[in-house]
């Protein structure tokens, strides 16, 4: 049996959410239970201090009623029955609920999952951990004398959870790993700062970093004082995996959120079943795909990951969705039901959401490129679902002249443009697959573990 | 628990300071779509924040100190989450500072009645008068809007002697308003948080962002376009991100302001200098951060670490005057 190492309060409330359920379901047509921990863990270490702190964690209980119409949920902090069972009653008490609809509580299913890792976190003490952020942290420092400091941030996220309702009974426990250097340099010039990660489902092992990673981000961040403005315009643009990622996360990942869908904020809506993009573009949302940031087994409203192809050949296939919005279009379920924690509630959001390989070798892709940019790091994107509109900021770029990518390099990047036009655009896909793990917000808020990423892109687009 | 919390850090001899808060929260949230209202949830809590600083020596022998931080939940053992944070505050070693000792706490009103006593029937009030406001507009809809009514209760008791207790509300509320037909709409999404429901000024708001919905029916895509550029109203927060709780991240003020930033070595801004490294004209800039603001969205009475609410002159005339600071970077 795999260690799900539960807190006991947890475990104890979990043998009766059977009961529980079916109390629920007397007097609403769809009952669930989730019980959800999410705790964090995170080191910093830096020139002038270091700090090992807990991130508040959030435990609590999610009850839900469904009729179809309206979700009615009664969240309450911990564990303890007495508080539950009352949570229980509240949100049964005066709640008119409609009987006409059937709604689907999915396939049996029953189960208990561990992330698996080489190198679990939790074998190591905390002790171990800041004296390995310790020894990034002098292997960077040392590196040239324009320095002025450098950070390196761990953070360790467990979410631990359990699902009941009528046909399934999950439980798992997720681990997270991700650790980040930041390094910033100053000369008579100013001051630059870049940053390079690991992160995955999984332990430590994902969190090795080689001589060459490192000397590469130092190398960077003392390029970047000399990088230059880039003139506003029409571009051939070559996109590391982690710029293909940011966009296709903020077009059709966001874009494709159903619950978008219901609330008519989204154009892809219009276009199921239609061509959005080239014949190269394949997109996927995969929580099944192993050791990556937004990976997990089932998702907050019990349905098993699996992966979902949102756009195939270019053809748009089918949004990803959680139960209301499932309900409300009368569309199958994908595992996509997520909340922040328990005290939010919970949105048809993204997983690892990536732009699938192709068959050019990277190098065969940059050496068609007579004059263009190569966009290698991302900082951050916008979504526009209804607009359609692309905007993902980059850190910086690099000059491609004659095939080859050049010392110049630009700084920041502005990526934007009509979606549809930029999918049409590509014209070669990489061999290649990448993924950059980070936080998720649905507009401003409601932030959950993603990962996005997918192949080097040779496409058009407007940079300025 | 908070006693019996408070009782087993008195009796530990290893911690220099000491910090613990009690936070009780009560939320009631209204989620609506174009068919009605899509849910409907309400969520307490009540956990127990503990901050230990511990006085440590280096390996060079000096005097160093470490902080550490841990949570409890109602029921959890009090014994093994104080041990926890007491390792963390003794693995790392750096500069030595304190907490802050009692002091008065200024009145600030952070309460908004109506939203205390009954949250679901004010927030089920607010979306039909969305609803008829946008309803009143010619050509645009309203498809999406959510709402939290939110609750807190603080009190913190610290190591030297401080024991004060605040309560606020507030409001955060969202709404999408749509223009146009089928594979032609625009849309304005808006989202505000206020401590009392009469500071959303809601009938004027929805109009004026059905107005952006209708304008940008009209709009174009910007020209590339260099030069002057005027910032007004709600704007200049967005555009300086002065506001970390929503984007995650720190803007260009919060952070240059920033005693960590400064101590971190990641803000070259001089006190007594001016913050523009060329000659600038124009108004001069002048900056303030206040939490004494009544009914403030940042508003309160003390912060986390126990400081009283306070306003500060950051900018003066383009010249740096202050750092925002919590304790431990003033120290």
């Amino acid at each position: 049996m795999p260690d799900l190492n539960l807190p006991d309060a947890m475990a104890e409330l979990r043998g009766s959410l059977g009961t529980l359920v079916q109390r629920i379901e007397q007097t609403a047509p769809y009952g669930a239970a989730l019980l959800s921990t999410r705790k964090s863990f995170r080191i910093t270490v830096d020139n002038r201090e270091e700090r090992v702190i807990e991130i508040p964690p959030s435990m609590g209980t999610v009850l839900t009623a469904f009729d179809g119409k309206t979700v009615h949920e009664k969240a309450v902090g911990g564990f303890d029955r007495r508080q539950v069972e009352r949570g229980e009653r509240e949100l049964l008490s005066g709640v008119p609920f409609s009987n006409g609809k059937v709604i689907d509580p999915g396939p049996e299913r029953k189960g208990e999952f561990v992330t698996a890792a080489e190198i679990p976190a939790s074998h190591l003490t905390i002790q171990e951990k800041l004296e390995r952020c310790r020894e990034i942290h002098r292997r960077v420092r040392s590196k040239d004398p324009r320095i002025v400091n450098v950070r390196i941030l761990y953070n360790e996220f467990t979410d631990q959870s359990v699902f009941r309702n009528r046909t399934a009974d999950l439980a798992q426990r997720v681990e997270r790993l991700v650790l980040y250097i930041f390094v910033f340099v100053q000369d008579e010039r100013g001051m630059r700062y870049n940053w390079f990660g690991h992160s995955g489902t999984g332990g430590w092992e994902l969190l090795t970093f080689s001589e060459e990673e490192l000397q590469n981000l130092v190398d960077k961040t003392v390029a970047l004082l000399g990088a230059e403005r880039i003139e506003p315009g029409e571009y051939t643009v070559v996109t590391a995996p982690g710029v293909t990622g940011t966009i296709v996360h903020e077009s059709f990942g966001h874009g494709v959120e159903t619950d978008m869908f219901v609330k008519e904020r989204a154009r892809a809506a219009q276009f199921i079943e239609q061509v959005v993009g080239s014949p190269l573009v394949n997109i996927w949302d995969d929580p099944s795909f192993p050791g990556v940031m937004g990976s997990y087994f089932f998702d907050d409203e019990g349905m098993l990951a699996s992966p979902t192809q949102i756009v195939e050949n270019g053809v748009f296939q089918r949004g990803i969705t959680d139960l209301y919005s499932a309900t409300q279009l009368g569309i199958p379920r994908s595992a996509n039901g997520r909340r922040q924690d328990y005290s939010r509630k919970a949105y048809a959001r993204m997983s690892n959401t990536y732009f699938a390989s192709g068959i050019t070798p990277v190098e065969d892709l940059i050496s068609q490129v007579d004059r263009g940019i190569y966009v290698d790091k991302w900082s951050s994107g916008m979504e526009d679902p209804q607009g359609w509109g692309i905007q993902v900021t980059c850190h910086y770029g690099h000059e491609i002249r004659s095939g080859k990518v050049t010392g110049r390099m630009f700084a920041p990047i502005a990526i934007s443009g009509y979606l549809p036009e930029v999918l049409q655009s590509i014209s070669a896909v990489g061999t290649d697959m990448k993924f950059d793990g980070g936080s998720c917000g649905k507009g401003h808020k409601e932030m959950v573990r993603v990962s996005s990423g997918g192949a080097t892109l040779l496409l058009k687009a407007r940079l300025g | 628990m908070f006693d019996s919390i408070v009782k087993s850090l008195k009796a530990r001899k290893d911690l220099k300071a000491w910090t613990v808060r009690q936070v009780d929260t009560k939320s009631t949230q209204l989620y609506a779509v174009p068919s009605g209202v899509e849910a409907v949830r309400q969520v307490v809590g009540e956990r127990y924040i503990v901050e230990v600083l511990r006085e440590n020596r280096s390996p060079e022998g000096e005097i160093t100190c470490g902080s550490g931080i841990v949570t409890l939940l109602p029921g959890e053992d009090i014994g093994p989450a104080l041990d926890t944070a007491a390792l963390m505050a003794s693995l790392v070693h750096n500069p030595t500072y304190g907490i802050p000792g009692p002091s008065p706490i200024p009145e600030v009103p952070l309460v908004d009645g109506q939203l205390q006593r009954e949250p679901h029937a004010a927030l089920e009030d607010l979306h039909t008068q969305l609803r008829q406001s946008v309803g009143e507009i010619a050509g645009v809809r309203l498809t999406a809007a959510e709402m939290d009514a939110h609750e807190e209760t603080t009190r913190l008791v610290n190591s030297r002697g401080m024991d004060a207790e605040q309560t606020l509300t507030s409001l955060a509320i969202e709404w999408v308003t749509i223009a146009g037909t089928r594979g032609q709409e625009t849309e304005t999404f808006i989202e505000f948080t206020r401590r009392r429901i009469g500071d959303l000024a809601l009938a004027q708001q929805t109009k004026r962002f059905a107005q952006y919905a209708l304008d940008l029916q009209q709009a174009g895509p910007a020209p590339s376009y260099t030069g002057p550029v005027m910032l007004r109203g709600a704007l200049m927060p967005a555009f300086f991100e002065c506001d970390a709780t929503k984007t995650g991240r720190l803007g260009a003020l919060q952070s240059l302001t920033g005693a960590v930033f400064k101590y971190n070595q990641m803000s070259n801004w001089e006190l007594g200098k001016s913050v523009f490294r060329v000659d600038v004209t124009g108004d001069p800039l002048t900056l303030y951060a206040t939490r004494c603001l009544p009914f403030g969205q940042y508003s309160n009475r003390f912060d986390e670490e126990g400081l009283p609410a306070q306003r500060v002159l950051l900018i003066k005339d383009n010249v740096l005057q202050n750092f925002t600071a919590n304790q431990r970077y003033a120290e």
